[in-house]
């Protein structure tokens, strides 16, 4: 089986389980909510380090705006999971080991052992939960309620794909 | 040229992406309610400032259009005013003839409330009965005919200009004295219908319309307008006769209404039963 087939269907189940679970799951208090589980950015962080830059922009778009379908918001995930994705060609170059990466590595707890993972996984969806509340907001006004929407929700999300990630340990 | 290319490759998913987040703004600010609010009370705290020094700038470009209109005007009547003085010096009348006394008063007022749109137009302005403004009084500018003034209260009145169904002047040529009645039958704000001008007058295009010598209500000779189109009407007797204004109603800022001093005096003479 060709890994972008793996790939696809690993991505679609992510999805679905997104829409379907995690999109229902609300802890209301005083009109705030304060659970908000987003693990879809995983799809595009588990994407090997050799695709094109080019269709990671557009698919990362692309899987932003299916997303926002479900959640009734046009444009707030896709903005959120393009820069999420635009950067992790930065954070990669950055998280990059001394010898740089082999043509077999992919960005796996497998391959690139916990610290690393935790690293690259805490950058990325800092990042994408961040844009994703500010653009929710869409105001500096409430920062203060942006970064603590940010903060309980990667409390629930990084240790939600290190779950995963160590049920499964895909290689790929 | 290569270079360019080349950096246009190297960096196509740069320029990709920020293509696509412009394109996620415009989502987010056009489909969703609580960010587009926010967006345009943002955006409209910048553009208001914009207008309103817009506005200031505009206000005073309008203001020089009044200080213009107003020069005109001031330049016609200091023009009529060497006429009359020349008359005077050529003319000294020892006996106090009624042709030299005053017979109209004019009171100017502002415009504040204009339609042109409908087929009963009125114009509203700021001028009342406390001011000497009184129901039947004409109302024009320098350059023709406003209306005839309907309803007064305290510090406003209802003018009802030209351009209403119901309005009826009677006007004559400027070349002859045959008289007809102006009317409006909608459509054109800038074209009145004279009806009614007997079929021996003659007519020509551009001739002058003015208002009559018969008439309690305007001055002798008041232009009106030129006319456009004369033409008998399905088997009248009568010319009907259209009339391009000379005054652009829809564009006023000050007129004048004509007090006839003599008025009530006439009206009674006229209404005396002739037995």
């Amino acid at each position: 089986m060709s890994i972008y087939i793996q790939h696809i269907i690993r991505g679609f189940i992510i999805l679905l389980i997104q829409i379907s679970v995690f999109k229902n799951l609300s802890w209301d208090f005083h009109g705030f909510n304060y659970l908000v589980v987003l693990i879809y950015p995983l799809i595009f962080a588990l994407l090997p380090f050799q695709i094109n830059k080019v269709w990671l922009v557009i698919l990362s778009f692309l899987v932003g705006l299916g997303v926002d379908f479900f959640y009734d918001s046009p444009g707030v995930h896709a903005s959120a999971l393009l820069l999420m994705s635009y950067t992790r060609i930065l954070i990669v170059k950055w998280l990059e080991p001394r010898g740089g990466y082999t043509v077999h590595q992919n960005p796996t707890l497998y391959h690139q052992g916990f610290q690393w993972t935790m690293r690259y996984m805490l950058s990325l969806f800092t990042i994408h939960h961040l844009w994703y509340f500010s653009m929710l907001s869409f105001t500096l006004f409430y920062f203060d309620q942006i970064l603590l929407h940010t903060i309980l929700s990667l409390l629930v999300d990084i240790p939600l794909v290190f779950i995963l990630l160590f049920l499964f340990n895909p290689k790929y | 040229m290569q270079e360019l290319l080349a950096f246009l490759v190297r960096y196509s998913h740069f320029m990709l992406f920020c293509i696509l987040q412009f394109f996620s703004f415009y989502l987010i600010i056009n489909y969703n309610q609580a960010q587009k609010e926010i967006f345009f009370n943002t955006t409209n705290t910048f553009t208001g400032q914009f207008q309103k020094k817009y506005d200031e700038v505009k206000s005073s470009f309008i203001s020089r259009q009044i200080l213009d209109s107003l020069s005109d005007r001031i330049k016609d009547l200091e023009e009529e005013k060497e006429i009359y003085r020349m008359y005077l010096q050529t003319h000294v009348e020892p006996v106090k003839d009624s042709l030299y006394t005053q017979k109209y008063e004019l009171i100017s007022a502002k415009i504040i409330y204009n339609s042109v749109n409908t087929w009963d137009n009125f114009i509203l302005i700021d001028k009342g009965s406390k001011d000497g403004v009184q129901k039947g009084m004409g109302v024009i500018t320098s350059k023709g005919v406003i209306g005839i003034v309907r309803n007064v209260s305290e510090h406003y009145a209802k003018i009802m200009s030209l351009l209403n169904s119901q309005t009826r002047i009677s006007a004559c040529l400027s070349k002859s004295n045959h008289f007809g009645t102006i009317t409006w039958r909608g459509i054109d704000p800038t074209v009145t219908t004279l009806i009614d001008l007997p079929s021996h007058a003659k007519l020509a295009v551009n001739d002058t319309v003015v208002t009559t010598q018969y008439s309690q209500i305007f001055p002798q000779g008041i232009n009106i307008g030129r006319i456009e189109k004369f033409y008998f009407e399905g088997g009248s007797n009568f010319y009907t006769v259209d009339v391009k204004l000379f005054e652009d109603l829809s564009n006023v800022q000050f007129v004048m209404v004509v007090k006839n001093l003599y008025k009530s005096e006439a009206d009674s003479l006229l209404n005396q039963s002739s037995l």
